[in-house]
C-alpha cells in the first residue's frame, strides 16, 4: 500500500516549512537551450562508444580526446612545418617574381583540449543583446573572405582561451597551483582582454586558496565581490573565501 | 500521460535521429535532473556544471538508451555525479552546505525570503545527513512526488527495498529535523540570556 507524504500526514511545522522549501528548486531560464547549443557543439555521439554506463566514462573519454587532440596536434605541427619550408621555397622564387609569401600563423596553445564547462559556455554562447546584430551587421557589410577569417579568428582565440583555463583548472583541481599560474600567467599575456577574463581572474583567486595566500587571497575575493561584474561568480567566489577561514 | 512519457511513446514508434532525440531528451528531463542534483546535495552554483556532465554522458550513450529507461539512466547517473561531487569536495575539506546568500529569491518580502533562505539551507543540512540511497528514495517520494512503484522503476531496486528505505529515511529526517530545530531554540534562549 502506498505511504501518505510528510506533506499530507502528521509532519511538524518544521518539517513542513523544511520540505516546502524546496518547491522553489528549478534551472534558471534558457539554461536547458544553452546546454543544447553545447551538446550539438561536440557534434554526433560515436556509435562505438560502448560500456556500461558511468559518469567515470567522462574522463576516459577526456583521456581519449587529449590523444586524439595530440595527433592532430602533431598532425599540424608536420603540416605547418611543410607550410614553413614550402612558403621559404615561394619567397626565394617571389624574389624573382615580385610576389610575397603567405604569413603563416602560429597555431594556439598546446595542451589538453577538454570540454568546455557550462560556465565557459554561458559565456561564450550568450552574447550581449544587439551584439550579435552588430556582430551580423558587420560580417554583413565584410567579403566573404574576411567574414570566414574573423569568425575563425573569433572561434579560434575562443577555444585558445577555453583550453588555457580548462588547463589552469586542471591543475588548480589537481593541487598543482604552479602549473595553474603558469597557464593564467599565460593567458594574461596572450588575452590581456579576453573574453573569459573573470574566469581567469576567479582561478587566480583559487589559485592563492590552494597556495595558503590567505591575505592576498582575502584581499582579491573582497575586491570581486564589490564588483557588479563578477556577481554571477559570487558562490563561487564565497565558497573559495571559506577555504580560507578553515 | 507525462511529457516524458509522451514523447518516449513516440520514440517507440519512430526512433528520432540523435539531436532530435537530444533535444526531446532536455526538453523532458532537464529540469528533474537539475531539481534532482540540486537535492542530492550539488550546491546551486555547480548544479548547472553538474548536469552538463549528466547530459554530456547521455549524449554520448544515446544510441544505448533505450526510450522507455531515459528517465531512470539520467535519475542513475545524476546519482553518480552527485556522489562524485559530494566525495571530491569532502576530500577538499570544502562545506558541502548551501550558502544562505545563494537561494533563489522566490518572495517579495525580505523577511519571508530570509526565512525561505534560512529553511532551504536547513533542508539541505537534513539531506545531508541521509545516506545517498535513503536521500535519493526521500527526494523522489517526499520532493519529486513520485509513487513507490514509479521510484522502484527508476532505481531499479524492488518495491520492498523502496519502502524500507523510505521508512529509514523518514526516521533519519524526523531525527535531524528535531535536532536542528532543538538547537536553534536553543540558541536563541542563548541569545536572549546575554
Amino acid at each position: 500500500m502506498e505511504p501518505r507524504r510528510l506533506l499530507q500526514q502528521g509532519a511538524t511545522n518544521a518539517e513542513r516549512t523544511l520540505l516546502n522549501s524546496a518547491r522553489a528548486d528549478g534551472p534558471p531560464a534558457g539554461a536547458a537551450q544553452r546546454m543544447l547549443a553545447v551538446l550539438e557543439g561536440l557534434g554526433n555521439p560515436s556509435p562505438s562508444a560502448g560500456g556500461p554506463m558511468a559518469a567515470h566514462s567522462l574522463k576516459l573519454g577526456a583521456l581519449a580526446k587529449v590523444g586524439l587532440v595530440a595527433l592532430v596536434g602533431l598532425g599540424a605541427l608536420g603540416a605547418g612545418s611543410l607550410v614553413h619550408w614550402m612558403a621559404g621555397r615561394q619567397s626565394v622564387s617571389s624574389e624573382t617574381s615580385g610576389t610575397r609569401a603567405p604569413v603563416v600563423q602560429e597555431s594556439p596553445v598546446a595542451g589538453p583540449a577538454e570540454l568546455p564547462t557550462f560556465r565557459d559556455s554561458f559565456l561564450v554562447e550568450s552574447p550581449p543583446p544587439g551584439a550579435a546584430s552588430e556582430t551580423s551587421a558587420a560580417l554583413r557589410g565584410a567579403g566573404t573572405a574576411t567574414r570566414h577569417g574573423q569568425a575563425n579568428a573569433m572561434e579560434g582565440s575562443l577555444g585558445a582561451e577555453i583550453r588555457l583555463l580548462d588547463i589552469a583548472r586542471a591543475a588548480v583541481d589537481g593541487h598543482n597551483p604552479a602549473a595553474a599560474q603558469r597557464a593564467l600567467d599565460s593567458y594574461a599575456r596572450r588575452f590581456p582582454q579576453g573574453h573569459l577574463k573573470p574566469e581567469a581572474t576567479v582561478l587566480r583567486l583559487a589559485v592563492l586558496v590552494r597556495r595558503g595566500n590567505r591575505p592576498a587571497a582575502r584581499s582579491l575575493a573582497a575586491e570581486l565581490l564589490a564588483d557588479e561584474s563578477y556577481k554571477a561568480y559570487g558562490c563561487r567566489i564565497r565558497s573559495l573565501l571559506r577555504e580560507t577561514e578553515e | 500521460m507525462t511529457m516524458g512519457e509522451v514523447s518516449s511513446t513516440a520514440c517507440q514508434i519512430s526512433p528520432r535521429p540523435p539531436s532530435n532525440r537530444l533535444r526531446a531528451l532536455l526538453a523532458d528531463h532537464h529540469a528533474f535532473v537539475w531539481r534532482s542534483l540540486r537535492r542530492l546535495g550539488v550546491p546551486d552554483c555547480d548544479v548547472d556544471d553538474a548536469s552538463q556532465q549528466v547530459f554530456l554522458v547521455a549524449h554520448r550513450r544515446l544510441a544505448e538508451i533505450a526510450p522507455e529507461s531515459e528517465r531512470s539512466f539520467l535519475f542513475q547517473t545524476a546519482l553518480r555525479v552527485a556522489a562524485d561531487w559530494r566525495r571530491a569536495h569532502k576530500r577538499r575539506g570544502e562545506q558541502t552546505g548551501m550558502d544562505l546568500l545563494d537561494v533563489p529569491d522566490v518572495t517579495a518580502n525580505p523577511e519571508e525570503q530570509m526565512d525561505q533562505r534560512r529553511a532551504r539551507a536547513l533542508l539541505d543540512q537534513a539531506l545531508g545527513s541521509m545516506p545517498m540511497d535513503l536521500r535519493a528514495v526521500f527526494v523522489l517520494f517526499e520532493l519529486e512526488e513520485m509513487t513507490m512503484s514509479e521510484i522502484a522503476t527508476l532505481s531499479e531496486i524492488p518495491p520492498g527495498t523502496v519502502a524500507s528505505r523510505l521508512r529509514r529515511a523518514r526516521q533519519v529526517f524526523q531525527e535531524t529535523v528535531r535536532k536542528l530545530t532543538a538547537g536553534q531554540r536553543a540558541g536563541r534562549v542563548d541569545q536572549g540570556g546575554r
